[in-house]
């Protein structure tokens, strides 16, 4: 794994390299925007840590620039800031960042976060068959065997993992619509993720599909497709939570 | 089938995922197949927090991959690193690629490892896993099958 961290402060890149040695990964540095486009052109990186305010070019400039050129468009770009607020991320994201890390560097979080957007790039160049919403349609709105598959045929315990199902799923249903308007793709991700397993537990076949392909979608960081996805989403949560109500008159 | 299910009866089976609903699903699954003795936590760390205090290790471990606090892979090494001898079956909603990630991370730590599945996992996974023999080396398949 090859990281390439930028900072103009040497400090802060001083302890972003012993941390990612001290999990075996290389570490190159540069002080400014500029430089690390340079670095990219030159060689292939992993994932990039970059800072926001620097001196002669800013982190968001750069990623513009990262995102505008063909050449370089595919690199994971983590920005990287004190002011985690809502503005600064929003800026982030808005410029193209995959997502955004707050300092001071928290190691455990910024290796996870590292892992998950690596793993879904390498996967990218793996496959591009990842989204595939034809194939959905063919999928069940709601297979109301499934349980039955894992826990038998009892239907108060049904009724009472549907209904908690539907009240969970409609929170995180908000979270992900909420974080999609603003361009959170890697909020968007994760309520999609967490979605996904508990829809394919209840049988809700389309609606674990359309998190799947989000999922994939945010994580890779292919966001042109991924607002029409959200809609689409909730489309199938809406049909599925329909039928689950009718069938136990709920 | 039938000695199948009695002896499954005795096992203890821990659950360590971080989303309640999946907690909830699996203890009804577990239990439909006769388990009786689930435990769970909502993340490795609070997992061998509860472990260490156990007056027996668990028979099988059921674990996740991402969770917040402290992942699985972080909660694997450090389950190897306490001797544990039991069964892991590794049931997660992440992809093929994380999931074979873990389940080698697993292996090279020693742990005996009997599957690393999508979530929500089948009876015939949790069977499987809870009947292997104890001693088995941890030689288990632990390749996804194509469609989780």
């Amino acid at each position: 794994m090859r990281m390439l961290v930028v900072d103009d402060n040497d400090f802060n890149l001083d302890v972003a390299e012993g941390i990612f040695n001290s999990v075996g990964m290389q570490v190159v540095l540069a002080s400014n925007g500029a430089q690390a486009i340079e670095l990219l052109r030159q060689s292939q990186f992993d994932c990039v840590l970059m800072d926001v305010q620097m001196p002669v070019m800013d982190g968001l400039q750069a990623t513009r620039i990262i995102r505008a050129d063909s050449q370089l468009a595919h690199n994971c770009v983590i920005g990287f800031t004190a002011n985690a607020g809502g503005e600064d991320r929003t800026k982030c994201l808005a410029a193209g960042m995959n997502a955004v890390a707050t300092k001071p560097i928290e190691p455990e979080s910024l290796f996870a976060l590292v892992v998950k957007l690596t793993t879904a790039a390498l996967r990218k160049n793996l496959t591009t068959a990842a989204l595939q919403p034809a194939l959905s349609e063919e999928l069940a709105v709601w297979d109301a065997d499934a349980l039955t598959r894992i826990v038998g045929a009892q239907p108060a315990t049904h009724e009472r993992l549907l209904k908690k199902f539907l009240s969970t799923a409609n929170g995180q249903i908000t979270a992900l619509t909420e974080a999609a308007t603003f361009g959170d793709w890697l909020v968007v991700s994760e309520q999609a993720h967490k979605l996904k397993s508990a829809a394919k537990a209840v049988g809700a076949m389309r609606l674990e599909a359309s998190c799947k392909a989000i999922e994939e979608a945010c994580l890779a960081g292919n966001i042109a497709p991924c607002l029409a996805m959200a809609a689409r989403l909730v489309q199938d949560f809406s049909q599925a939570q329909d039928k689950i109500l009718l069938a136990f008159k709920l | 089938m039938k000695n199948a299910v009695l002896t499954i009866a005795d096992k203890s089976v821990f659950l360590i995922d971080d989303d309640p609903f999946i907690q909830d699903v699996m203890t009804e699954q577990l239990n439909f197949l006769g388990v009786k003795n689930v435990l769970h936590a909502s993340n490795g760390r609070q997992a061998l927090q509860m472990l260490s205090e156990l007056p027996s290790a668990p028979d099988l471990v059921v674990c996740d991959v991402y969770m917040p606090v402290m992942d699985g892979m972080e909660f694997l090494t450090a389950l190897a690193a306490q001797g544990y001898t039991g069964g892991v079956l590794l049931a997660s909603g992440a992809d093929a690629l994380m999931r074979e990630i873990s389940a080698t991370i697993a292996v090279e730590s020693g742990l005996n490892l009997r599957g690393s599945y999508a979530k929500p996992l089948t009876n015939q996974q949790i069977e499987d896993a809870l009947l292997a023999p104890s001693s088995a080396p941890s030689s288990a398949p632990f390749s996804a099958p194509s469609k989780g």
